[in-house]
């Protein structure tokens, strides 16, 4: 040590300096409650029924004054609480600013996912799971694109609804090559797709997406459509073939059934009959009704004789054994990590009805259920995660305090210098609540046959209900949807 | 990585703290920041794509034996018809301008009297949304009728968009035609290609 503090003198106000520099982060860390604490209100304004307010507030912790502007800078953070703006936008029908919002989003989670670097990582371990970018989980990118479909669907630009159409495809090839996971979370958008495509003419694409779709779920409504599209395209698959046998396509199907049986009429009982398959085209309605919202994220303390149970299974040998021993020591009692809400917000049976007609609706996804699959997949790494941080700010505080012990020859200096350096790595480790969390948690869709020109719609979910008039042209198209986040 | 040295863990503190630290940004002109306009800004289409692929195009159609024809009719009448997105981008808008670079080249040239369709919104807004609900080539023909115009120039750009690992690579494809209105033949046809990669 001596020879150190000959050749360089300033070394030992190295020592202070390092626990100099940690009182900035502490300061910062006391301004940085998490994502979920920063969106907390907003959800709340949600949850009263106020999506107008909780759009300004978001627009406020963006920094911009309406939900038609961009903050100057959108990395980072930024770029998830705009991911949530998008969807309160959609619950508010401004279409355009809930696409311009995720066409934003989807272009920043790629960067993000593809910049993660070694300093994030230290961050990671030492400070917090907070640190360093954003890595959305596979269901979160694929909804991104299937989301800006509805968006467009329901300004009826099949132009724009490719386009996300091609950007899911892509998302999904790279989620099943990369991440192997969350396929289910495909049904909505598989079916959204092969609407657009065969409302654009384009039939062996639209079969295409349909067959996938019914990979995930059981979709009555797409018998007649593939029955007609199949006179004009070449795709054929095994499943195609059992749903026109009426025989079962999928097992993965989410909470169809209960929906189904709670629509009171069937659509062909509306007065039209289902067109034959040599006619033309029918005039259609889309209707996308969206309900719910998936659980944030919240920082929990837990023991940590619980958190080894989660999270042992992950960590060496070596981290296990001395999370054990410092446990046993005292030094560590509780473990902070993120967990989902444990809120589960009731959900009625939506409904849609034409012309005062009830008609049946096709749950595609339960996307609650797939978040809650997936947090509990990732439960134990998280937790992992967790211990070491701690177990690690232990061992950051006690060289600390051996340094300052050495350099001063004061033990009360050293024991200060270790309790300074834990509480500041204490204060600014920030659980990971990052989410987007203003995801419905069920997604439906209906289509139904109409005749040409004026119907009413009203769809009805959580008790909000829109009330609208579609003019239908020979063979055209219309789409109806509802988003309530709550 | 040990963390029991002081001097480490200080090291480590300040590689943590150091992206706390932002830059304020500012707005700036593309000729006050050398090189602004090279940087790609992601796989979308930017002003350096769009004019590498016009100008391909537009030098192939330069050299194609439809020009001699046009010299020799005196500049017969032509329309510049959207070109169709069947991309993975957003890129309407990039196309959009892509339609008056390809009448300001031809209208320079002077081989053709170019009959805009930026005076007709109504046609314009009829083509884009035939466009966008599914492509009939016959109707291209029609369009050009209405117009006046002897001839078509229309387009399409296509994508092969491929995402692995940390990488993730757009292959544009412009393909640009000459139509005969009287007969739909096509007169001319070329494709330009870029690539744009996020790596």
């Amino acid at each position: 040590m001596r020879f150190w503090r000959e050749r360089i003198p300033t070394l030992e106000v190295s020592r202070h300096a390092a626990v100099r520099s940690l009182l900035p982060i502490l300061l910062f860390a006391s301004g940085c409650a998490g994502h979920s604490a920063r969106t907390l209100e907003a959800r709340q304004a949600l949850d009263a029924r106020n999506p107008a307010g909780a759009l300004a507030l978001y627009n406020e912790e963006l920094g911009v004054k309406t939900g038609k502007d961009v903050p100057s800078d959108v990395e980072g953070d930024t770029a998830l609480l705009i991911l949530d703006r998008s969807m309160i936008s959609q619950v508010l029908q401004d279409y355009p600013s809930s696409s311009r919002d995720l066409e934003l989003c989807d272009k920043q989670i790629e960067m993000l996912d593809f910049s993660r670097n070694a300093v994030d990582d230290i961050g990671k371990y030492l400070f917090s799971d907070d640190t360093g970018p954003y890595k959305a989980p596979p269901y979160e990118k694929l909804l991104v694109n299937t989301m800006n479909m509805v968006n467009y669907l329901a300004r009826h630009d099949l132009g724009g609804a490719r386009v996300e159409a091609r950007r899911l495809a892509i998302m999904q090839k790279y989620v099943r090559e990369a991440e192997g996971s969350a396929v289910a979370m495909l049904a909505p958008g598989s079916y959204l797709a092969g609407f657009t495509f065969e409302r654009s003419g384009k039939y062996d694409e639209a079969l295409r997406y349909y067959d996938e779709a019914l990979e995930y779920g059981e979709f009555p409504s797409l018998v007649e459509p593939i029955r007609r599209l199949q006179r004009f395209a070449s795709y054929d698959s095994e499943r195609i073939r059992k749903l026109l046998a009426g025989q079962p396509t999928a097992g993965t199907s989410a909470a169809q059934p209960e929906i189904a049986k709670a629509a009171p009429e069937p659509a062909s009982e509306g007065g039209i009959a289902p067109p034959m398959a040599d006619s033309p085209p029918p005039a259609e309605l889309l209707i996308v009704i969206q309900y719910g919202r998936v659980p944030a994220k919240e920082a929990k303390r837990i023991p940590i004789g619980l958190a080894l149970t989660f999270g042992a299974i992950y960590l060496s040998p070596g981290m296990s054994s001395q999370a054990n021993a410092l446990a046993a020591q005292g030094l560590v009692t509780w473990i902070n990590y993120p967990e989902l809400e444990e809120v589960r917000r009731p959900l009625a049976t939506p409904s849609v009805r034409v012309d005062g007609k009830y008609q049946v609706l096709e749950a595609a996804l339960d996307v609650e259920g797939e978040a809650r699959k997936q947090y509990e997949r990732d439960r134990g790494k998280i937790v992992a995660s967790a211990i070491t941080r701690t177990v690690t700010r232990v061992a950051a505080g006690t060289a600390a305090g051996a340094g300052a012990r050495g350099a001063t020859n004061d033990d009360l200096a050293g024991l200060l210098v270790s309790l300074g350096t834990q509480a500041a790595l204490t204060a600014a480790d920030t659980p990971d609540t990052r989410s987007w969390a203003t995801l419905p948690s069920r997604i439906t869709v209906s289509r139904i046959v109409l005749e040409p020109g004026a119907h009413t719609v009203e769809l009805q979910a959580q008790g909000e209900v829109r009330k609208m008039t579609v003019n239908l042209e020979p063979g055209g198209w219309a789409a109806a949807t509802l988003t309530v986040l709550r | 990585m040990s963390l029991k040295s002081p001097a480490v863990l200080f090291a480590v503190t300040l590689a943590c703290a150091s992206p706390l630290v932002g830059c304020a940004a500012k707005a700036v002109r593309g000729e006050d920041v050398e090189g602004l306009d090279d940087q790609a800004m992601g796989t979308g289409l930017d002003k350096r794509d769009l004019q590498k692929l016009l100008h391909e195009n537009m030098s192939a159609l330069e050299t194609s034996a439809i020009v001699k024809r046009w010299e020799s009719e005196n500049q017969p009448t032509l329309s510049v018809l959207p070109f169709r997105n069947e991309t993975s981008e957003h890129i309407d808008s990039a196309l959009d301008a892509l339609i008056s670079d390809v009448e300001t080249t031809l209208i320079n040239a002077g081989h053709v009297a170019v009959v805009s369709l930026e005076n007709q919104a109504g046609l314009m807004a009829e083509i884009k949304k035939q466009q966008s609900e599914g492509f009939d080539q016959g109707k291209s023909a029609q369009w050009g009728k209405q117009l006046g115009s002897k001839y078509i120039i229309t387009g399409k750009v296509y994508t092969t968009d491929e995402r692995l690992n940390d990488e993730h690579r757009v292959q544009y494809y412009l393909f640009m035609q000459v139509l005969d209105v009287e007969t739909s033949q096509i007169l001319f046809q070329n494709k330009a290609s870029l690539t744009k990669a996020i790596i």
